[in-house]
């Protein structure tokens, strides 16, 4: 089979609904919605994420982020960025429910604003309420593999542990972390915050996890539409690779041209 | 009448209804969320033509870019 095919054939589910690209790519911090658009087009993302602010009175009849979102072509994820109490962060996703738009919600609840790291147990709850109420919740959590196992029980669609802080560009910091909570995890397990550059989204599709959420990577990067087009290929590339399964390392050399019969 | 609409309090010399806040406010409706005292409103629900009281506090709330 062509490798083009193998590619095309590969998908994953969450909660029944297939997606192919394995990269999720947030809207927010672009110089502007045409360049988010490129962007977007340029990753092959299939799932974008959105955030819910109160509208400025002052600008009439502004232009709208789905101006710029084909809504056909990309299922919409909206997440609760910015909360930091169970309250808020359910109320946030009555909101986006209520907008018609999905039923999928990126749940995040953080705990402070210097670090935004989550409030795990927060997050917790938050799942259970909105898994109740029939959401299609995928968790943003830390890379605690016993906190991604108690969101899975919760029924938590998707868990979504940050390979670093939100935003730091530090890569995946703890990748047995992730090695652990992929052999516990039945659920998608994605990799959701603090991707700096394409080698980080192909270390983590390496790991196994099934897919990469980033957004600052691309959106503030001195070329983001050169390196949306990146992480769209080192994201193949590291599922590929993951496919294929990477030789054990050694401490030693091995030759690999043979050593005797000269 | 006196509205609190996204924190702000605005006033109208006329009656209004959330229908009638939106088209006097220029909002684009593209996804558009309302709150009234905290309770989610549908646009396409007849609820939008309600007559707002006084004091009433509303949230206009839309998408944006976000990670």
């Amino acid at each position: 089979m062509l490798m083009e095919e193998i590619i095309a054939k590969d998908s994953y589910e969450i909660n029944g609904k297939v997606f192919k690209s394995r990269l999720l790519v947030g809207t927010g911090k672009y110089t502007s919605l045409e360049l988010m658009q490129q962007c977007l087009e340029a990753s092959g993302t299939q799932i974008v994420t959105v955030a819910l602010r109160r509208i400025s009175l002052e600008k009439k009849n502004e232009k709208n982020i789905f101006d710029y979102i084909d809504r056909n072509r990309f299922t919409i994820l909206p997440n609760t960025a910015g909360c930091f109490s169970v309250e808020e962060a359910v109320r946030v996703a009555h909101l986006a429910q209520a907008s018609g738009i999905s039923n999928f919600i990126k749940l995040e609840v953080i705990h402070d604003e210097k670090t935004l790291l989550p409030d795990p147990v927060a997050t917790l709850e938050a799942t259970r309420i909105l898994v109740q109420e029939g959401f299609i919740v995928m968790a943003y959590t830390s890379d605690d593999p016993v906190m991604a196992q108690k969101l899975e029980q919760a029924g938590a669609h998707a868990v979504m542990p940050a390979g670093a802080p939100i935003g730091s560009g530090q890569g995946i910091l703890n990748s047995n972390n992730i090695r652990i909570i992929l052999e516990r995890l039945k659920c998608p397990v994605l990799i959701d915050a603090g991707v700096g550059t394409a080698s980080d989204v192909a270390k983590a599709m390496e790991l196994g996890v099934v897919a990469v959420l980033l957004n600052t990577a691309v959106a503030l990067a001195k070329d983001p539409l050169y390196m949306a087009y990146a992480m769209k290929q080192a994201c193949e590339a590291g599922r590929l690779a993951y496919l294929a399964g990477r030789i054990p390392k050694k401490l030693y050399a091995q030759a690999s041209t043979p050593e005797k019969d000269f | 009448m006196e509205l609190i609409i996204n924190g702000a309090v605005k006033n109208f010399p006329d009656e209004m209804s959330v229908e009638k806040l939106i088209e006097t406010l220029g909002v684009n409706k593209n996804f558009l969320v309302v709150e009234v005292n905290h309770e989610i409103i549908r646009l396409t629900d007849d609820q939008i033509k309600k007559k707002l009281n006084s004091g009433d506090q509303v949230e206009l709330i839309q998408f944006v870019g976000g990670g």
